[in-house]
């Protein structure tokens, strides 16, 4: 694996960056960073956010700075991963690819060559992870779309997309917990509750966590949201 | 004792310093955009500093005061009126019970911030009562204000009418204003030419500019450096595999019209990042108004922290001249 760049952001931040091609064995090594970050592995330590191919690393300039930062970093990055394992969690997400729950799904049909029931077939056996967190709150990016399923996004996003849409581009998909605008393609609507009102946990997964999708009716979608 | 709004102004909402913590989760850590103004009303009034206010934006609201209390509007200038007497702003004073707070049009900045005695109690969310509304967090139902909603108010705690904050010590944006900028990141996908353009030109804010972001207008359009986008990211150069935003960040979707990403923007996106305005600079864009010119002004990291250190020493001062 190529040794990350350190980029600088702002006076109170550094990125870890491993450039931009997403690979499964560079995101676990960003997220087993992630989990070693402590105020007492990087002093002056504020919070980190991962994403796809880099780590935000946020820390106090008033008590250190980027070089004692980065030399920190480098110390974690030097032990190699694996050896604790980060604690994840399995979710199943119900998801109805039926008619207007899901607008898209004919058009994915098309582009990827497939019948309709062969790409909910293909999202069904999908074992995704959480990437990262983005876009709006709660928004888990969930990687590890079947290659078939690779669809660039939209050229124009949609507007008032409702929550518990569910979402792919690329190799990754997501349930949105918000009606938001997205140029990601539509192929279902899930009832599962990705807000759970808990303070220390505000969102069903967390970063790391495993998803798989269980097809539910129409019927069994209406009678989930009464 | 409550404030019941009575009119609610254009956007005006409950913020205190903001709930740290969640932007991993894409919580963003929201709180006033002029957090120095929101620390000296709360000073004012004998408050801890991260208390909660209303945060006004360009037009006050209207409130009538549900008991005898002490007062104190700062950031942005904008007439105090109290049963349609006149105040002065950056210092404390008396209200009455059953008496109407309001204002008249803003002649300088963009927000203000209204603190009372006790502070505003409504009910925190994630541990900050800062509205965001896209999350439906903090505030009045996780919204602005509405006529009609009766704030619930802390306990009075003892402070006085007549306090001030010394004239040095109030902060409002120069004009043109300038921010100071980090450049960083994706700097190097701009082209050189781009990259002395962004210094050189002058830019206005546009009308896009809340709580998520500011954008700006009218300066020339960015070039990038020839490259093939990765699969992942969107067409336009302007789109990189999604990252993290980290608060402060300038983001040019399209390269046209830089965005500075600002309290409760979203932790992370697709748009490449030129750099970032200093955190120092942060609150001079929270009183910033549409269509104010605004340079950008290239420092180095030395030249940041130094103004970082101006500003706690300027804190500092204001603790000191406020202290009971």
């Amino acid at each position: 694996m190529k040794a990350p760049i350190l980029r600088p952001v702002a006076e109170h931040g550094l990125l870890v960056d491993y450039g931009d091609r997403f690979d499964r064995a560079i995101w676990a090594r960003l997220i087993d960073l992630d989990a070693r970050l402590s105020s007492e592995t990087v002093p002056g330590f504020v919070e980190a956010v991962p994403a796809a191919t880099s780590l935000l690393v946020r820390f106090d300039p008033m008590t250190t700075d980027h070089a004692k930062v980065g030399a920190a970093l480098l110390v974690l990055l030097a032990v190699p991963p694996g050896e604790e394992q980060r604690h994840t969690r399995a979710h199943v997400v119900d998801v109805c690819y039926d008619g207007t729950l899901a607008p898209d799904l004919v058009e994915v049909a098309t582009r990827c060559g497939m019948s309709t029931e062969d790409v909910v077939s293909a999202h069904l056996n999908s074992e995704c992870h959480v990437q990262m967190y983005g876009f709006a709150p709660g928004y888990a990016y969930l990687a590890g779309l079947p290659a078939p399923l690779h669809l660039p996004r939209k050229t124009a996003a949609k507007r008032d997309v409702p929550k518990g849409s569910v979402l792919i581009a690329g190799q990754q998909c997501l349930v949105s917990t918000l009606t938001m605008p997205t140029g990601w393609w539509i192929i279902g609507r899930s009832p599962t509750a990705i807000l759970t009102g808990d303070e220390t946990r505000p969102f069903l997964f967390d970063v790391g966590d495993r998803v798989t999708f269980r097809r539910i009716s129409r019927d069994d979608y209406d009678r989930c949201l009464t | 004792m409550t404030l019941e709004i009575v009119k609610p102004g254009l956007a005006t909402s409950v913020q205190d310093l903001g709930r740290p913590g969640y932007f991993h989760l894409g919580i963003p850590e929201g709180g006033a955009m002029d957090r120095y103004a929101l620390r000296a009303a709360n000073l004012l009034v004998g408050n801890p500093e991260d208390a909660a206010c209303l945060e006004a934006v360009f037009m006050g609201p209207e409130i009538r005061i549900g008991a005898d209390c002490i007062l104190a509007v700062t950031g942005g200038e904008m007439p105090i009126k109290l049963d349609g007497e006149p105040q002065a702003t950056w210092e404390s004073f008396a209200a009455k019970a059953g008496q109407v707070l309001s204002f008249g049009f803003l002649t300088g900045g963009a927000r203000i911030y209204i603190a009372v005695s006790g502070g505003v109690a409504t009910e925190p969310d994630l541990g900050s009562r800062s509205t965001y509304p896209i999350g439906a967090l903090g505030g009045v139902e996780g919204r602005p204000v509405q006529p009609g909603d009766v704030l619930p108010i802390g306990a009075p705690n003892g402070a006085k009418p007549g306090w001030s904050v010394p004239e040095e010590l109030r902060r409002g944006p120069g004009s043109p204003a300038e921010l100071r900028v980090l450049p960083g990141l994706y700097w190097d996908r701009l082209t050189e030419a781009s990259q002395a353009a962004f210094f050189d030109d002058t830019w206005t804010v546009a009308s896009e500019a809340d709580r998520m972001g500011y954008r700006f207008k009218g300066g020339r359009a960015m070039e990038f450096v020839d490259r093939e986008q990765p699969f992942g990211a969107g067409s336009d150069p302007s789109n990189i595999v999604d990252g993290c935003y980290s608060y402060g960040s300038i983001q040019v979707p399209g390269g046209t019209e830089p965005i500075v990403l600002h309290r409760d923007a979203v932790s992370g996106g697709g748009y490449f990042t030129l750099g970032a305005v200093i955190s120092a600079d942060m609150d001079l864009i929270g009183q910033l108004q549409p269509n104010m010119p605004v340079r950008f002004v290239k420092v180095d990291m030395s030249e940041a922290l130094l103004a970082r250190t101006e500003r706690r020493q300027m804190l500092a001062q204001l603790r000191q001249s406020l202290a009971a």
